[in-house]
């Protein structure tokens, strides 16, 4: 574990990035921010520019007209990124796959390094998940 | 006023032109020919003052594409008409309502529903990148790969 990837593992700044959800994981991951779920006690915190972050969340089915934004929030990331698919729709479209206005699963448009599953996410799900990232990036190199 | 004292009215306000009509609780529903639905709005509105309108419904079915307009406030007037699916063309009420523009502009992206006189016929709920001509709630749409998902990081 090199001293750098330990930091970043100790810091993961999130961006949070509704691709055409129902709103209910993006209730469920400021859930995860209130009090009683905390997850700023991993050093995660929820920031308002894409550009201060090294966690984008991404949740909804990727719909043909966020298609193009949703890349253009991923260029602006600075490397290294991760991306989280938070939701059976993010991660699969869910009951909209195959509709004529959505994407199979945002994995079809940027890479994706987690998936978290759910409809909604419970926030214990998204601090799994969130938390097994960490370790990832820890162990890196 | 009640749904029976609606339907008196419009009847005799439009008589055998009124092709059918059903009444339900709070409901009235009239079918009216393609050339008779604006007028019958105009006739709601301008003399009868409902000029509340609830939402514009479409549908496919199986002479055409039938479109309701749902006026009122409490007891709800549905004035429905068939339009024939080649080349389909219905008066705008967008001067007597205007707030009929949005589900208009719904209505034509899904449906292909022109809507005659509209002041401001542009695309509404589909996408950019989608063709003009394909209509995704028609029938004859095919759900899956009629209109290609774009691939790679252009």
């Amino acid at each position: 574990m090199g001293l750098i990837s330990w930091a970043r593992s100790k810091s993961p700044w999130i961006a949070h990035f509704c691709t055409g959800s129902c709103n209910a994981c993006d209730i469920e991951i400021l859930a995860c921010l209130t009090p009683r779920y905390d997850i700023e006690r991993f050093g995660a915190v929820l920031k308002g520019s894409i550009r201060h972050a090294d966690i984008l969340l991404v949740t909804g089915p990727v719909t043909r007209q966020v298609r193009d934004r949703l890349l253009r929030v991923y260029e602006q990331m600075p490397e290294p990124k991760y991306v989280v698919a938070v939701g059976t729709c993010a991660t699969s479209s869910g009951v909209y796959r195959g509709a004529y206005n959505v994407y199979p699963g945002v994995d079809s448009v940027i890479p994706v390094t987690a998936y978290i599953s759910g409809c909604p996410v419970k926030p214990e799900n998204i601090i799994n998940g969130l938390s097994t990232l960490m370790k990832k990036i820890g162990e890196s190199k | 006023m009640s749904e029976e004292e609606v339907l008196r009215e419009l009847k005799e306000a439009f008589g055998e032109r009124i092709l059918e009509h059903k009444v339900q609780k709070m409901r009235v529903y009239v079918k009216v020919p393609n050339d008779l639905y604006r007028e019958v709005i105009k006739y709601l509105v301008l003399s009868k003052g409902i000029y509340h309108l609830e939402t514009i419904t479409g549908m496919e079915v199986k002479d055409g594409v039938e479109i309701m307009a749902h006026l009122g406030t409490g007891l709800s007037i549905s004035v429905r008409t068939t339009i024939g699916k080649e080349e389909p063309k219905i008066a705008s009420i967008c001067d007597l309502i205007p707030g009929a523009e949005f589900y208009e502009r719904e209505i034509h992206d899904l449906l292909g529903v022109v809507f005659e006189a509209h002041p401001n016929p542009k695309r509404l709920v589909l996408s950019d990148d989608w063709p003009e001509g394909v209509y995704p709630l028609r029938k004859s749409f095919e759900t899956k790969h009629n209109v290609p998902l774009r691939e790679g990081f252009d």
